[in-house]
């Protein structure tokens, strides 16, 4: 019996050290560099409806009282990956929330009718208001126009997005058609670059938009190509989530 | 049994041998297994530690066993301080020596000379490179190995510039050079030259960088602040690539000091309402980018000047579609479609002249001789061109060939009559290619790459090297170090070429010289021969207790 008892509690004995070895050996954490994560596309089959799909969607976007964002731009040519981030809510006609991450630095900004503040390096101050801020009226200027090139718009597989299925469609529009209409920059047309891919994702519950990635390729002299990728999602459309209200850091800085 | 007296006389050197050998087999074959195998590795290992736990004879079972764990311990203990400033580096080394060293000497009871013998051994062998850092060894030797003070929420690794001198090339990069406050107090009173000035130089004064050179000279390693007369002598793309578009390198020269410190690109209103308008980041980013370039060229040339510097530009550059410079005396005026010029090299037949230009989906190759552009080729959607790109012959003295680090990498040749051809596509979305090394003239060349274990589903990068045969990669070796970034071939001392690599996350650098030890196989011979001289101890301690009981 004793002899017995020996050779069990050496049995477990080991077994114990084999496990203790099999953890020891296993964890080994490590540093990882973020990849670019986007939706493959295959250009096999040609959606005959899509852009008006597409501008439908749009157009039903621009009538949405509230709404939240988050996008993602990344440098893709950069080894290191810096990016381009935000996260936030929009609420017609002039309410807006929305924490910008650029490179390494990190911005709130907020508005509520004609006033506007911004957080950086830890502390609000007064911005400039903007006006409209909506997301929508850009979306259907240029996909408007891109429409307008006749560009092939292509189906690919059902994506799931958020909270619901959506169709994808996939698009390769000429980068000028992209370029000229943009706001911010004033429309400026840069000659070398290449066609956009875009891929839209229109939700299949409400056929509103959902997701929107594009790829680009564009050089600059001195610089060389530059390529970017960029992810934009939309979501809580018309829910109480999407609700503006003043950060509550801003109104404790304000009182103290 | 009981040792001889000559033998226990020697037993500290068996211990301190042990103690540094069981740290090096743990970072060069115990960590590989698992990276590289996994479950087969994991497995392998299993049977190692057996063997090992079963050689040991039982009556020093408990002594050797925790020896064993008190020097690994110990090792990477050290070592996962070594890159603390100094200060709090010696408190944390103090401490664990100690800790480390009464607890050995209670637990293990293996006497306090054997001990105290392996601390020291330990800690000299630390302090002359991490154990962190003992993977290179197996292929490297370490011409120097520092760090620069850097915070990696502001530059994620060390950027690397490279000035050309006399005897060798030298290297350029940053470190963290907070401003006493008297200097702070003095810089503020004359920041006055634009409506931001002072408010960036309060902002940013925790987070300003120097410019530091590291350069060999009379046969040892010397980092010193970068002279601002030698400005001029680097390519600013070099040192602000890492945080490009998104900040602004500001530059100033205060007591002979060159410092930077960077700045949004962006303000808040206007990079709100940047993200208010994502269908049109493709342009709308083009356009930031060319702002912050311009930006970024105008505040560097006025450094320059004001340090009495002047820009040595590279001897051919791209304006308007046209190559232009000199070359060997003659003038260079080729229209070409891209816009940078990648690098120079013999790309369609041995010991030709040519540059390699690059646009949006553009390689051309550019021959110098005849002044025309020899081969095109266009990129596709699915097999895009980055801007990283490194160029190298694939054989032995051959022509050099494209490798592009695109998602998946892959490798391009061009032929004679300028056709590009595709010989290789990486089997995977990580792999990347860093230098080609010819390291031995007698050896084909060897291609540098980071990429992840074939077995493991992980894309954790390691530093490895092929060699290129018949439209495959064939693994040379393998150094299991990750976050091994911005690796720069370096003439370091004339004539061979050796690497600069940072670590990712920290401010860390080695250069590093290709070297031919066997260290691997060293290792696991002297591993068995271990467990064999464990295995005779056993067995003559089994026929000794036998005569005893007899």
């Amino acid at each position: 019996m004793s002899s017995h008892r020996k050779v069990w509690k050496r049995a477990s004995a080991w077994g114990i050290a084999l496990l203790g070895c099999t953890f020891l050996v296993g964890c080994s954490p490590s540093i990882q560099q973020p990849l670019a994560g986007m939706t493959p596309v295959s250009f096999q089959k040609i959606a005959p409806n899509g852009w008006s799909a597409i501008l439908a969607s749009v157009q039903k976007g621009t009538q949405l009282k509230k709404y939240q964002i988050k996008s993602k731009v990344e440098v893709v040519d950069n080894s290191l990956h810096p990016y381009y981030a935000t996260y936030g809510s929009i609420q017609k006609p002039d309410k807006v929330s929305m924490s910008v991450h650029e490179g390494d630095f990190n911005i709130d900004f907020f508005q509520q009718g004609k006033s506007a503040f911004s957080f950086i390096n830890g502390h609000w101050s007064v911005a400039t208001p903007l006006s409209n801020p909506d997301v929508f009226p850009t979306y259907l200027q240029i996909l408007e126009g891109a429409a307008k090139t006749g560009a092939p718009v292509y189906l690919e597989p059902t994506q799931y997005i958020v909270d619901e299925y959506c169709t994808v469609y996939a698009v390769k529009v000429p980068a000028a058609a992209v370029e000229q209409l943009a706001e911010w920059d004033g429309g400026e047309v840069f000659s070398s670059s290449s066609p956009v891919l875009m891929t839209l994702m229109i939700g299949k519950r409400n056929d509103e938009l959902r997701e929107v990635q594009t790829t680009s390729v564009g050089s600059l002299p001195n610089i060389g190509p530059i390529e970017l990728t960029s992810t934009t999602v939309l979501f809580n459309m018309n829910k109480k989530y999407a609700d503006v209200t003043v950060p509550a850091s801003l109104v404790k800085q304000m009182k103290d | 049994m009981n040792p001889s007296k000559t033998s226990r006389r020697w037993m500290w050197l068996v211990y301190l041998l042990w103690a540094l050998f069981v740290n090096g087999f743990n970072m060069w074959v115990i960590g590989p297994l698992v990276k590289d195998l996994a479950l087969l590795g994991v497995i392998a290992v299993l049977l190692i530690i057996l063997l090992w736990l079963t050689s040991i004879p039982a009556y020093a079972r408990k002594k050797w066993i925790t020896f064993t764990v008190f020097a690994l311990l110990l090792g990477q203990g050290l070592s996962s301080v070594a890159f603390y400033p100094t200060d709090s580096r010696i408190i944390y080394s103090v401490i664990m020596l100690l800790g480390l060293f009464f607890l050995a000497l209670f637990i293990t009871k293996a006497g306090w000379r054997n001990i105290l013998v392996s601390t020291l051994g330990i800690l000299v062998a630390t302090i002359w490179l991490p154990v962190s850092e003992w993977p290179f060894l197996t292929h490297f030797t370490i011409a120097k190995e520092g760090r620069m003070s850097l915070i990696p929420a502001d530059i994620p690794a060390l950027p690397w510039a490279v000035i050309n001198g006399k005897n060798g090339q030298s290297l350029v990069t940053l470190s963290l050079a907070v401003p006493t406050k008297a200097q702070l107090k003095e810089l503020a009173s004359e920041s006055t030259h634009s409506k931001n000035s002072l408010y960036n130089l309060l902002q940013s004064a925790d987070h300003e960088y120097e410019l530091v050179q590291i350069r060999h000279v009379g046969g040892h390693t010397e980092v010193r602040p970068l002279p601002p007369r030698d400005m001029g002598k680097i390519q600013p793309w070099d040192l602000i690539s890492s945080t490009f578009p998104f900040a602004i390198s500001h530059w100033k020269v205060v007591d002979n000091h060159v410092i930077t410190y960077l700045s949004p690109t962006l303000d808040a209103e206007s990079a709100t309402s940047l993200g208010l308008e994502p269908v049109s980041y493709p342009g709308n980013f083009l356009a930031l980018s060319q702002q912050a370039w311009d930006t970024d060229m105008s505040e560097w040339q006025e450094a320059v000047t004001t340090a009495g510097s002047s820009m040595v530009l590279p001897a051919l550059e791209i304006h308007h579609n046209v190559l232009e410079g000199e070359w060997h005396g003659a003038p260079i005026h080729v229209p070409v479609k891209g816009q940078i010029v990648l690098s120079e090299g013999s790309f369609t037949s041995r010991g030709a002249h040519q540059v390699l230009v690059e646009g949006a989906d553009i390689l051309q190759v550019v021959d110098l001789n005849s002044q025309q552009v020899v081969g095109t080729y266009h990129a596709t959607l699915t097999r895009g061109l980055p801007h990283n790109i490194v160029t190298g012959p694939l054989r032995q003295g051959g022509r050099d060939a494209i490798f592009v680090n695109a998602t998946p990498a892959y490798i391009l040749t061009v032929q004679k009559d300028g056709q590009f051809h595709l010989v290789y596509t990486a089997p995977n979305d990580s792999l990347r290619f860093e230098a080609v090394l010819q390291s031995k003239p007698s050896d084909p060349p060897e291609i540098i790459t980071n990429d992840p274990s074939a077995l493991r589903d992980v894309p954790t990068r390691y530093f490895t090297s092929y060699t290129y045969r018949q439209g495959q990669l064939y693994r040379n070796w393998r150094v299991y170090e990750t976050n091994v970034v911005n690796v720069q071939p370096i003439q370091w001392v004339g004539g061979r070429e050796d690497l600069a690599v940072s670590i990712y996350g920290s401010g860390e650098y080695l250069i590093l010289r290709r070297s031919y030890l066997p260290v691997l196989p060293a290792t696991a011979v002297a591993f068995v021969l271990i467990c064999l001289v464990g295995f005779g101890l056993r067995i003559r301690e089994r026929r000794s207790s036998r005569v005893q009981s007899s």
